[in-house]
């Protein structure tokens, strides 16, 4: 359950402040797809930051499970992050030089789960995600772009405690990624939130639930 | 996270740029080498210079003639002004002051020695039988002079082996042979075993002859150049020259310690001063290799703010997907001691080579002591934790979405 009441933020201050969200409220209901679309520039990369508890909000409240968000410290966000939100970023962003595996695992390293566990969580999420055994071990740099998106994808998710709510902030998503989305992965978990942006109408044809 | 976590990071981290990692690693292994090898010669030279000084005897207080001048009107006897120490008061302090171990007399001078066509120039010195044990000199061939050759005056001399070598040639035996000192012919019943110069003076190049001797036929009156005395522990030393110095100005009339006519010198001022000068040349050279650790140091925190800021997209994600900002600064920092840590350890192997090196070359006897290499050691790791620390904050700092951002 997300839950954001007029939100606003401003970057720089003084001449050069520019207001990128404008008193933004909505709410996000459990095992809700959504999708947030406007032309470049209309800050939903500044409300997917949120959103994703990477950055903090000028003024405004925003409750995460019931959980005052913008009250918390950087570490407590990184937490947050860790427990509750897989991201894909729109350039995939894997660690270069580093196998598919260690890759998909770094969240779990971050969280401390053990080394067993770790292992047997990744190939787990990387089978569902689609991706062949025999590609674990490959390099990330030696994958294709759709190996990316998948791998990617993979990371995003292998956190995923069944517990807890999962906002997947997915960050202009194409359409085949859509519709891998819509195939695989978004109804796994019926509590599970996906927020993705896009600029045009195609996605959105993935039986979001609101758009 | 993980400390094997962070240690696969790491090696992740120092692999992917080898010659880069080797260079700066090159940096702190020239700088942990240079202080090890510097302190090890600095020891070293340090001992060879006490064992040299201690080469002279044991807990030995020498009691030499001052150079003091008459006061008032007294004519300045020049040379003869260094005459105030006699046998009565080598005899005095032997029986009168207490834990004294032995007591030698001895006049020194340079003669011209003639032996069979050959002559040298060289140091004779009257001795008593005790010379030989507070001087540790041992006698190669033949013996050392006796108490009762002393008694008689008797002329019989012992040759330092140099002197032997000078005046009979290398490796003969001249036990037996005959000498003339001033023209008077003494007859050589010992040769003592090679002891090494120290520094000043060839121990080796000296002729030994009873004190009484010398002072009979060649000096001619009742003086004495030295007074050797050899204290029964190296912590009575002190006292015992506190006595020594009380018992002659007592029996020389003289009231004020500072006009005394004679002067006192203990071996271990002799060691405290050499060793204080040895330890300042090793700092000196501690502090040399200590700048090329500094050079190394800076070197690493060169490399860490480039790493840092080549992966800014990196640490961007790593923080996005939760890493805490003590996470990132362990990575950096982890990465940043393993340099230093590696480079402390080929650093010490190769000092502790070039120390070996410089041995084999037998100018100086080197040590390595445990004590310097731990403390390069643990140099090389707070250089790699001071050094590293800035740059490993500066990622930790980073905003997440301006380094996603970053290109």
């Amino acid at each position: 359950m997300i839950e954001i009441k007029d939100i606003t933020k401003t970057y720089g201050s003084g001449d050069t402040a520019f207001q990128a969200l404008k008193g933004i409220s909505f709410t996000i209901k459990d095992g809700e797809f959504i999708a947030i679309m406007g032309p470049s520039g209309s800050g939903k990369s500044t409300l997917m930051h949120i959103l994703g508890c990477l950055d903090t909000l000028t003024t405004g409240t925003y409750f995460l499970d019931g959980k005052d968000v913008s009250t918390l410290t950087d570490e407590e966000l990184a937490e947050i992050r860790r427990l509750h939100v897989g991201f894909v970023f729109q350039s995939f962003n894997l660690l270069p030089r580093t196998t598919v595996m260690r890759n998909v695992m770094l969240p779990l390293i971050y969280a401390g789960v053990s080394d067993e566990e770790r292992d047997e969580r990744s190939r787990k999420v990387l089978s569902a995600a689609g991706m062949t055994e025999s590609h674990f071990s490959h390099l990330s740099n030696q994958l294709s772009g759709g190996q990316i998106q998948r791998v990617a994808i993979a990371r995003a998710l292998v956190n995923d405690p069944s517990h807890f709510v999962k906002p997947f902030i997915f960050d202009n998503v194409n359409n085949s990624t859509a519709k891998f989305l819509r195939g695989d992965l978004a109804l796994n978990r019926p509590s599970r939130i996906l927020v993705i942006l896009c600029q045009s109408i195609i996605p959105a044809r993935c039986r979001c639930n609101r758009f | 996270m993980k400390f094997s976590d962070i240690t696969h990071e790491t090696y992740a981290a120092l692999s992917a740029n080898k010659v880069r990692s080797g260079l700066t690693i090159l940096g702190i292994v020239i700088g942990i080498s240079s202080v090890i090898a510097m302190v090890s010669i600095g020891t070293g030279a340090s001992n060879t210079i006490s064992s040299s000084i201690e080469s002279l005897g044991s807990n030995l207080i020498q009691i030499t003639p001052g150079a003091q001048q008459m006061r008032g009107f007294g004519a300045s006897s020049g040379r003869g002004g260094a005459k105030t120490l006699t046998n009565e008061d080598a005899q005095a302090i032997a029986e009168q002051v207490a834990d004294v171990e032995a007591v030698d007399s001895q006049v020194s001078s340079r003669y011209q020695i003639t032996a069979k066509g050959t002559n040298t120039n060289t140091s004779v010195t009257g001795v008593t039988a005790n010379y030989s044990q507070i001087r540790n000199v041992e006698v190669a061939e033949g013996s050392f002079i006796s108490d009762t050759q002393n008694n008689s005056a008797s002329k019989v001399a012992v040759l330092g082996p140099t002197t032997r070598d000078d005046l009979f040639g290398e490796g003969t035996n001249a036990i037996g042979q005959a000498i003339r000192i001033n023209g008077l012919e003494f007859k050589i019943i010992g040769v003592t075993v090679a002891k090494g110069g120290t520094g000043f003076q060839n121990q080796d190049d000296i002729i030994y002859i009873p004190v009484r001797s010398a002072q009979r036929y060649l000096s001619g009156d009742q003086y004495l150049t030295t007074i050797a005395v050899q204290a029964t522990t190296p912590e009575v030393m002190t006292q015992v020259q506190a006595d020594i110095i009380l018992l002659l100005l007592d029996r020389h009339k003289i009231s004020d310690a500072a006009l005394a006519d004679f002067s006192v010198l203990n071996q271990n001022d002799i060691l405290s001063t050499a060793s204080s000068v040895t330890s300042t040349l090793t700092y000196l050279l501690a502090a040399i290799g200590g700048i090329s650790l500094l050079v190394g140091g800076i070197g690493i925190m060169n490399m860490m703010l480039t790493t840092v800021t080549e992966r800014t997209r990196e640490i961007g994600l790593r923080k996005a997907i939760g890493a805490k900002k003590s996470d990132i600064r362990a990575q950096f920092l982890a990465e940043a001691v393993a340099l230093t840590v590696i480079g402390g350890v080929v650093g010490i192997a190769l000092g502790w080579l070039i120390s070996f090196a410089v041995n084999l070359t037998g100018l100086v006897t080197t040590s390595v002591s445990l004590s310097s290499v731990l403390l390069a050691f643990g140099v090389s790791a707070i250089t790699g934790i001071v050094f590293g620390y800035y740059p490993a904050r500066r990622a930790a700092e980073l905003n997440p979405i301006e380094a996603l951002r970053y290109e």
